[in-house]
């Protein structure tokens, strides 16, 4: 029953089913989590590889999330400029005897600037070992623009390898643009996604305020709201988001950022 | 409702953006900026080798990484003079424990972000103190105020009402199950009662212990062979005895001692067997197999083993045995609580075959009595055998007293959300109450009397452990404010759709309030009207349950002879040897619903909605035993193939003697007969089109499906021509009868051949005594003729007839009928079917489930000389409701008050209401009044007059209640009190005479005597009481008192009064000057005299103070008689304590205790306890040490070594720890060092040792744990 409910849990939560995306999107860090995919046309997050290589400093982030005490799930990611790394732990725990359900995941990714434009690659492993110990992982292409408007687009899935025999991880496709206005004392950013428009097409709309030191970010994806913010201080920040699914209890994450300079 | 969720969500996000960017033309003036962050970061990794049982108690497995981390935050400051940030996470909590909230305070707006709070109390909503997670906004500018609420709702609203120091409680006791009529009613709520034995010896408490004995005999030894447990047989010998757990039975005395099973005698067994098994299982070698329960619980397999076990079970009870077949029944209820108030209990009994519930009083009742033991919560039963048939059932209601200040509210309260009333006055958390929201138990300060009423209102939390809900819930509303007016729209709805297993509908409650206040010449006044619309309200919001069919019936063999399955969409329902059996999917189906069987030798094979279930037939009571059931999910279907299975429903099977075919929703299964429980074995066809719904093999493989009729040829399905549905296949002498829309189609050659019947819709058929039968909706057909009447649904052959099932109607009533020879109907309350199919529900109309209704009122009030009058008016429908308040009401009226408030002694007050209820069913008046007055003198008085007049119109009836007392304070202090009701036109007069005097004819001596005296003018005659206390104290260089308390009372219908006394003395001697120091003495002294009980205690206490050490010695000693049973009880404690005061940290403590029990019938059981435990602090090595060693007979020994040192990386600690217990040892020793890294980062790194024996055991464990402080 416990092993039925961490599979709820996961497919529930995340509506996407046990694929190389589930503990990518389970292990964002909060304030990212709250933009529900806009991030991909943001600079300074690692959704898109294409904009890794915008990023103005060093950050090493720690996510810790627990969906309603069944599954944990633990993140470190490292974002440098145009370079980001990231490792996932999605444990289940010890369902029965013998029966335990853990999956680790990671992501390398680099990115390149072509003067307004980013490219860039990234390749996502995904190791389920419990109950079974298996391998899968796949490579995706990120395109990033810095125009009047910020476009970001990833590809997913270009090359893949399922650990699941007979299971296959389509490619598919996602964009994002972002408007970003200064609003004299602070900044705003407004933002529409459309995700996974080849699988399940979903559109997206979020916004953020940043105060610069403080920032506030709400999104909605179809009947998904979060809203999210984030305190920056010299040497790190806190980040939190709240979830509301019509179908599942309120979640909740936060993430600890350490940053260089 | 997705769109309603896509606008509501836009307008959601517009709203907030809208409010933040509104604020964009008034910045640019000081800004400002301070975020205040504290918290903490850490990052844990942990490792353990060794011995898994020794790391298991660290929370490790050997060789296995683990993670931990941590954060919390807090959050606080203030963002360009208008946002204010307040936050607090801590990610080990849940979400329903972060807090956040964000404000923006810019005239004139005002917004709120996050976690806050609404409801005041007295706002139209009625809710108060609801915890919210949402936006909030107001406008406000000159005297017009907008604002808007958009939440989600995180708790459910209950109240529970607590009346003085009683608890009621209302029982019903029934025969049957009452929602399941086929079924016995549970065994604490069944009329018959709880079996008994009455006990041929006194039970003495602490010395009878009642055990459950195995006879070991050659007889219960072949038992257990023949019922497959022959592998019990020596666990049984080892642990023949068992004693009973005391929540399992009580005892009563009746006229000698009766003992009563709290639990069925079978359950017992049943639980016996199962810590058997589980005894047998333990001591197995590793790699044996392991047993399990064979039998399917409930099933009449295992109720026959369990009767049969029974025989050779035995109570035994001080050297009396008793066998448990001898246990009775139909004498005793048990009620559930103690304490009983006599007076309050009220039986009703309704006669087997009667409609309604009659008072013991009535007539027809004169052979029937009851006998209530109060203490203990039991009531008799002096009824007839007659009484205990189908359709007998019981009420009974009471009160009970309710000890203690303790509350129990239930569990996963929301912090913060309760309001608790008494008598009306809001009560402070942690001035006059604390409440614990993990255990949910809410503790009084403040004394609550007999006629106090306690009401505590509160949220409990949706969904986890709270309360079950399957919708979302949020809270929306606007208000708009101009001047004295206000009007306010408030809307509290359920989000998402019922699925089609939902039970519920989601509800929407939808609030309007208009008010509007001022002042007429010298009246202020205050109108109020409102409109609530309320549609499937909590307590009428239940879905329409489907109805239950029959889908299939097949003949069995099996070793015990033919039975008769039918497959309905709750299970399957077996008939065999007269009786029918249940069995769903507790007992062994894989789905709820079974759709499709299959008769094979030996086998049956049972399609549902969620697999496939195989039940072997090959051993006696097969459907009774758990291995005889095999369930195969699709995913068990699924496993090593690469081709997989897509469907999951099972809607027709057929064999051709070597295959199986099984068809379901999505292909064709073909599963070779030997090879069916090996699912890897088997083979996927596709479908033609159509939902499959019978399947038949006659030479070939046919299939009816929703589209047509099609056969399975070389290359694939061809269509036949037969358009769809079809229900049912036949194969007769060479032809293919199709049951479908139009009739009975015959098909020969696979061409068209005429019909058997035309223009009817038929379900089903069979051929049986060379006629074809078939059925309808309107009933069951022989060839044309009409049989039966009813909506028939399948129909079967088997036990020598013909057998029909049917669909329910709808009351939900579904039968079973031989239909053929002589046909006889079988009843629910035969077979034991649900009518409803639970899998499926349907939605109500909305109109059917909304309540609407609004209401008004009109305060006004003013101030008169030295009187505040008061008017009000109001109206009340019974379809107003307030949004999280319980209760609704149809009532109207008007009232007055008057209040004199003069500056004299005497205050006064009056007020008169004429209500009218349940206008729009049966109006009824009611008028009440009230005079209250107080006068201050010498003596205070004071008296309450309140008359009711109900019910007229109708059955009018009056009521008076009545207070009179006087007071005075000073010395003597006295207090006398009269306090009753009236009532008319059955006259009837109670109430109680009371009166206290307190006297200190000096000080340190004071006396007391109270009394009250019930009177009534008919029915019990209740009980006076007299208590006298007299305490006397004194002393200058060491204090003493004595203290007298002496308690009478008697039934005012017996003469002989009862007394108890309690005598209470202590000395406390003043410190004596020693040579080596002080010591400072204390004596105390109890004796307890009540009619059951006599108790003697003493204490001696002694403090010294030496020079360079403390010390403590105290002896108690008692002695408890009970008479009645002549159980003798004494005790004897002493303890002792030192500590030296130039060693802070170091003591010694030792205890030890005895007690006695006697009894001249048993030999003497001595007990005894000691304990110690000594600790030494010394300093060492630049550290501080501390050393403590404790030890119990039962706890063992245990060493424990702490060193701590302050080394330059930062503090360094090393604790050992060794623990001898029942023969083995375990040690731990563990070093744990926190380094500072730096100003903000620390590291603490641990490692330990473990050891246990015997057998000897080791492991270790590292862990690091690197920290961010903020």
């Amino acid at each position: 029953m416990r092993f039925l409910l961490v599979l709820l849990v996961i497919t529930g939560f995340t509506g996407w089913g046990i694929t190389l995306d589930t503990p990518l999107d389970l292990a964002r860090p909060a304030f990212a989590w709250s933009l529900l995919g806009v991030d991909l046309a943001i600079p300074g997050f690692l959704a898109n590889p294409g904009a890794l290589p915008f990023r103005t400093s060093l950050d090493l982030t720690s996510t810790f999330s627990s969906l309603f005490g069944v599954v944990r799930i633990w993140a470190a990611s490292l974002g440098a400029p145009g370079f980001c790394a990231e490792g996932i732990l999605v444990d289940g725990g010890l369902i029965e005897p013998n029966l335990s359900y853990q999956v680790w995941a990671g992501r390398i990714g680099m990115g390149l600037a072509l003067g307004d434009f980013g490219l860039g690659g990234q390749l996502r492993i995904l190791r389920p070992a419990g109950p079974q110990a298996l391998l899968g992982g796949a490579l995706d292409l990120g395109i990033f623009w810095t125009g009047p408007v910020y476009v970001g687009i990833v590809a997913e899935s270009l090359a893949s390898l399922s650990p699941y025999p007979g299971e296959k991880w389509p490619t598919d496709l996602s964009l994002a643009l972002v408007w970003q206005g200064d609003l004299q004392e602070f900044l705003g950013v407004v933002g529409v996604g459309f995700m996974d428009f080849l699988s399940l097409p979903t559109w997206v709309l979020a916004g953020a305020l940043d105060f610069r030191g403080l920032e506030l970010a709400l999104g909605l994806r179809e009947a998904n709201l979060s809203f999210g913010g984030r305190v920056r201080a010299s040497w790190f920040s806190v980040e939190w988001a709240f979830s509301l699914h019509p179908d599942l209890p309120l979640s909740f994450r936060v993430s600890f950022v350490l940053r260089w300079p | 409702m997705a769109l309603k969720r896509v606008s509501f969500w836009a307008v959601f996000a517009a709203l907030l953006v809208f409010s933040f960017f509104a604020w964009a033309e008034t910045l640019g003036e000081d800004e400002s900026f301070t975020i205040k962050v504290s918290g903490q970061k850490t990052w844990g990794i942990q490792m353990g080798f060794g011995d898994p049982t020794l790391l298991s108690l660290q929370g490790l497995a050997p060789g296995q990484l683990t993670l931990t981390q941590s954060l919390w935050a807090q959050i606080e400051g203030t963002v360009l003079d208008f946002l204010t940030i307040k936050a607090s996470f801590n990610d080990q909590l849940g979400p329903g424990f972060q807090e956040f909230l964000a404000i923006v305070d810019r005239k004139p707006w005002y917004a709120e972000l996050g976690r806050f709070v609404v409801g005041q109390e007295g706002d139209a909503l009625g809710v108060y103190n609801k915890k919210v997670l949402g936006a909030r906004v107001r406008a406000e500018r000159d005297n017009i105020g907008l604002s808007a609420l958009l939440a989600r709702l995180e708790g459910i609203s209950e109240s529970l009402t607590f009346r003085g120091t009683t608890g009621h409680a209302d029982l019903a006791f029934h025969y049957e199950d009452p929602n399941q009529p086929w079924l016995p009613a549970p065994y604490l709520s069944s009329v018959e009662g709880l079996f008994f034995f009455s006990l041929r010896l006194p039970f003495v408490e602490g010395f009878s212990k009642p055990v459950l004995a195995f006879r070991l005999d050659q007889a219960f030894v072949q038992f257990l062979s023949d019922w497959g447990l022959g592998w019990l047989e020596k666990t049984v010998e080892k642990n023949a005895e068992v004693e009973l757990p005391s929540g399992a039975y009580l005892v009563i005395q009746d006229g000698g001692d009766v003992l009563l099973l709290r639990r069925e005698p079978k359950v017992l067994l049943r639980e016996r067997i199962l810590e058997l098994i589980d005894l047998h299982n333990a001591a197995l070698a590793p790699g044996e197999e392991k047993k399990s329960y064979p039998f399917v619980e409930g099933s009449d397999l295992e109720s026959a083993f369990l009767s049969a076990l029974a025989a050779f079970v035995e109570l035994r009870l001080d050297e009396e045995a008793y066998s448990l077949t001898e246990a009775s029944r139909h004498r005793y209820l048990s009620l559930g609580e103690t304490g009983i108030i006599e007076d309050s209990l009220q039986v009703e009994v309704r006669l087997p075959g009667d409609a309604v519930f009659r008072d013991l009083t009535d007539p027809l009742l004169s052979a029937y009595f009851v006998r209530l033991f109060s203490e203990k919560g039991v009531l008799r039963l002096d009824f007839p055998e007659e009484f205990f048939r189908p359709g007998a059932a019981l009420r009974v209601s009471f009160d009970y007293a309710r000890e203690g200040v303790t509350f129990f509210l239930g569990l996963s309260l929301i912090p913060g959300s309760e309001r608790v009333y008494l008598n009306g006055q809001l009560l402070a958390r942690d001035t006059d109450y604390s409440i614990d929201y993990e255990a949910g138990l809410l503790t009084l300060f403040v004394t609550m009397g007999p006629q106090d009423e306690l009401r505590v209102d509160f949220e409990r939390q949706r969904g986890a452990l709270g309360v079950p809900t399957e919708y979302e819930r949020y809270f929306l509303g606007a208000s708009l404010e101009l001047g004295r007016g206000a009007l306010e729209v408030w809307q509290a709805a359920d989000f998402g759709s019922p699925s089609p297993t939902s039970r519920t509908m989601p509800n929407t409650h939808s609030l309007a309030v208009f008010s509007w206040q001022g002042k007429l010449e010298e009246w202020d006044y205050s109108l109020r009207l409102g409109f609530s619309q309320n549609v499937f309200p909590a307590d009428d919001n239940a879905r329409l349950p489907g109805k239950n069919k029959v889908n299939a019936i097949a003949s069995v063999f099996t070793a015990d002879g033919e039975a008769l399955v039918f497959a309905h969409q709750n299970g399957i329902t077996v008939y065999q040897n007269g009786r029918f059996s249940n069995y769903g999917a507790t007992e062994g189906l894989a789905g709820r619903a079974a759709l499709s069987l299959l008769s094979l030798p030996n086998r049956l094979l049972i399609g549902t909605d969620s697999g496939l279930t195989i039940v072997d037939l090959s051993e006696p009571g097969a459907f009774g035993r758990v291995r005889s059931w095999t369930r195969l999910y699709p995913e068990d279907w699924n496993k090593e193939r690469t081709e997989k299975f897509q469907g999951k429903e099972i809607l027709a099977l057929t064999m051709d003697g070597t295959q199986v075919y099984m068809a379901t929703e999505k292909e064709l299964i073909v599963a070779p007969l030997a090879s069916l429980a090996k699912p890897s074995e088997w083979m996927r066809l596709g479908l033609p089109e159509g939902r499959p719904i019978a399947l038949l093999w006659a030479q070939e493989l046919y299939l009816g499906t929703t589209a047509g009729l099609f056969r399975l040829g070389q290359g694939g399905w061809e269509s036949l021509g037969v358009p769809g549905p079809v229900y049912a296949l036949l194969w007769l002498g060479g032809e293919l009868l199709v049951a479908g829309e139009e009739g009975i189609r015959v098909l020969r050659g696979g061409a068209g051949a005429g019909w058997v019947v035309y223009g009817v819709s038929v379900r089903s058929m069979a051929v049986w005594q060379d006629f074809i039968w078939y059925t309808t909706q309107d009933g069951v057909y022989r060839e044309g003729a009409l049989v039966i009447s009813g909506d028939f649904t399948a129909l079967g052959s088997g036990l020598q007839g013909l057998w029909a099932g049917t669909k329910a109607d709808n009351n939900y009533s579904l039968e079973l009928w031989r239909v053929d020879p002589e046909p006889q109907r079988f009843s629910q309350a035969q077979t034991g079917i649900d009518g409803r199919d639970l899998g499926q529900f349907a939605d109500p109309p909305p109109e059917e489930h909304t309540r609407m209704g609004p209401t008004a009122s009109l305060v006004l009030s003013r101030e008169l000389e030295e009187w505040e009058l008061g008017l009000s008016l109001y109206s009340r429908f019974p379809g107003y409701e307030e949004i999280g308040r319980l209760g609704r009401s149809d009532a109207h009226g008007l009232g007055f008050t008057a209040r004199f408030r003069g500056d004299g002694a005497l205050s006064l007050s009056l007020q008169g209401w004429a209500d009218l209820y349940e206008l729009t069913t049966r109006p009824t008046l009611r008028l009440r009044g009230g005079v209250e007055g107080r006068w201050q003198g010498p003596v205070a008085l004071s008296f309450t007059v309140s008359p009711t007049l109900s019910g007229l119109g109708r059955a009018a009836q009056l009521s008076t209640d009545f207070q009179i007392g006087a007071q005075a304070g000073s010395n003597p202090a006295w207090n006398l009190g009269l306090s009753g009701r009236l009532t008319a036109p059955e006259a009837y007069l109670a109430g109680t005479v009371s009166g206290k005097l307190s006297y200190q004819p000096w000080p340190g001596f004071s006396l007391s005597l109270s009394w009250s005296r019930p009177y009534r003018s008919k029915g019990a005659a209740g009980t006076e009481a007299l208590t006298f206390t007299a305490r006397l104290s004194g002393g200058t260089s060491y204090a003493w008192s004595i203290s007298w308390e002496e308690a009478l009372s008697h039934r005012l219908d017996q003469a002989e009064w009862s007394s108890s006394r309690k005598i209470l003395g202590e000395l406390r001697l003043s410190p004596l000057t020693l040579t080596v120091g002080k010591i400072a003495p204390r004596i105390s002294a109890t004796a307890l005299v009540n009619p059951a009980e006599w108790r003697v205690s003493a204490n001696t206490t002694a403090e010294l103070a030496l020079s360079g050490h403390n010390l403590s010695v105290r002896l108690s000693t008692g002695q408890g008689v009970r008479p009645a049973t002549e159980r003798v009880d004494r005790a004897l404690s002493l303890s002792f304590s030192w500590s030296p005061k130039n060693l802070p940290g170091t003591s010694l403590e030792y205890a030890r205790s005895w007690q006695i029990l006697l009894h001249p019938r048993y030999p003497p059981q001595v007990s005894e306890d000691q304990s110690l435990q000594a600790r030494l602090s010394f300093e060492v090595l630049q550290g501080k040490n501390e050393l403590t060693l404790s030890w119990a007979p039962s706890g063992g020994l245990q060493i424990t070594n702490r060193f701590r040192h302050n080394a330059g990386f930062g503090p360094l600690t090393v604790e050992s720890n060794l623990t001898l217990r029942e023969g083995k040892v375990s040690a731990k020793t563990e070093v744990e060092a926190a380094l500072t890294l730096a100003p903000q980062w620390g590291l603490n790194i641990s490692g330990g040792l473990l050891l246990g024996a015997f057998p000897i055991r080791t492991a270790a464990y590292l862990s690091a744990t690197l920290l961010a402080n903020f």
